[in-house]
């Protein structure tokens, strides 16, 4: 159980770490898209 | 005239407990209204598949041999062998799902990301209490607050206990009323809750929301790929919803896909509802981890807004954070309804909303990390 636990503890760090990073990746990609893109709502 | 009591004759204990699970599940959909259009057909699976002999089910039959039963017929092909089910209604999910909150303020994402830590909470919970690594990770996954998800991770890694799971994804998810308000409550103060946030407009270049669904599909799908039908099927739904050159199909997205498809997904999963497999210790450990999955997610997202006040100017109404779950829209909802009792004025849905939608996306994209991880030591 203790090598399962050390797993689960590794994947918590991770999985939280990995997360994040793409929610990071995610905000930056919207505001660089909303600097670039600035029509009027709606319009195509 | 023995044969009339066949059945009657072969009803085991466990059997009969899960006649009352399933009246209770059909109770709690249609009384109190708790996602009836999952609890439902669950429930009435449960007797379904529970009745001795069922037709529902593969049976051999004397002088026959075996007889293919619709239920379990339905679960090898929609659940079992392709995940057909849980990801195709992602479409429908995606289609319904307007990203215009999020994409005005994009530093929701992070409630979303934070309120994740109860899958992984919920995983070691798991492990703590001696469940193996695999069906520890299946468990886990009801902390993603997403019922397709859970039934889609449990069944990739071939738990024993899908129908645990769903059951435990889908009753919480009904219970984020009485469970978001009780977690906030105690770890905000009433000073906290009263913080009124700037209004937002959700109103955003259409070009922006069509990009969108594409550049997630890809950034997701090249750092997780194992998640990428999910979001991939999401993300589609919503490319659909946004082009605006397929109202029609967006609309039966919305409507016939996901009916046709929370039907069968409901009724289908009740296959692993039988009682040899659901009647036992282990189900009722899945169901306090389930709970604790939930408050684990929202004290995540709480904590985390507070944290990042202290960095602030402007500070965020640490309820928001709570609304990063997956539970969309009822968490966004709960979190509106509580400012709404605290100060009569405070309008936060917006945030709230941006938040739980970035809840949709993170559930996916912690759970395709979760996999990834998790196959290194299978």
């Amino acid at each position: 159980m203790t090598a399962n636990l050390l797993i689960s503890v590794e994947i918590l760090w991770k999985g939280m770490a990995g997360t994040f990073i793409v929610s990071a990746i995610v905000i930056v990609m919207v505001k660089a898209l909303s600097k670039l893109i600035r029509d009027k709502p709606g319009e195509v | 005239m023995e044969y009339l009591l066949e059945g009657l004759l072969a009803v085991t204990w466990k059997q009969g407990v899960m006649y009352a699970v399933g009246m209770v599940l059909i109770f709690l959909a249609i009384r109190k209204q708790y996602e009836p259009s999952l609890l439902l057909p669950m429930g009435f699976g449960a007797i379904l598949v529970n009745l001795p002999l069922s037709g529902v089910l593969n049976q051999i039959m004397p002088g026959v041999g075996e007889v293919h039963g619709i239920i379990q017929w339905l679960f090898e092909i929609g659940i079992e062998s392709s995940e057909a089910l849980p990801i195709l209604l992602f479409i429908g999910i995606g289609a319904m799902i307007d990203f215009g909150p999020l994409l005005s303020q994009p530093i929701m994402f992070l409630f979303g990301a934070a309120s994740q830590i109860g899958i992984f909470i919920a995983l070691t919970a798991a492990v703590l209490l001696g469940f193996d690594l695999r069906d520890a990770t299946a468990i886990g996954i009801i902390g993603s607050a997403d019922g397709p998800v859970a039934i889609l991770v449990s069944q990739i890694l071939k738990s024993k206990y899908v129908g645990a799971i769903a059951v435990a994804a889908y009753s919480y998810m009904a219970l984020v009323p009485i469970i978001q308000p009780f977690t906030i409550r105690l770890l905000t103060t009433k000073k906290e809750r009263l913080i009124r946030m700037d209004i937002v407009s959700a109103e955003v270049p259409k070009r922006i929301k069509i990009i969108f669904p594409i550049a997630i599909t890809i950034i997701a799908g090249l750092i997780t790929p194992s998640a990428v039908s999910l979001i991939g099927c999401l993300m589609f739904g919503n490319l659909i919803r946004e082009c605006g050159v397929m109202n029609s199909l967006s609309e039966t997205a919305q409507k016939e896909l996901s009916n046709l498809l929370t039907l069968f997904l409901g009724i289908t999963v009740s296959f692993s509802m039988q009682a040899e497999h659901f009647v036992t210790f282990e189900v009722l450990q899945i169901l306090l981890i389930g709970l604790l999955a939930f408050i684990a997610d929202t004290a995540g997202g709480v904590l985390f807004a507070k944290f990042l006040n202290l960095f602030l100017k402007k500070k965020i109404n640490p309820m928001i954070g709570g609304a990063g779950i997956s539970a969309f829209p009822m968490s966004a909802r709960v979190v509106q309804k509580m400012a709404l009792e605290e100060d009569p004025g405070n309008i936060l849905l917006m945030h709230a909303v941006g938040a739980n939608v970035s809840g949709q996306i993170a559930s996916v994209v912690a759970s395709g990390i979760v996999l990834t991880l998790i196959t290194r030591y299978l």
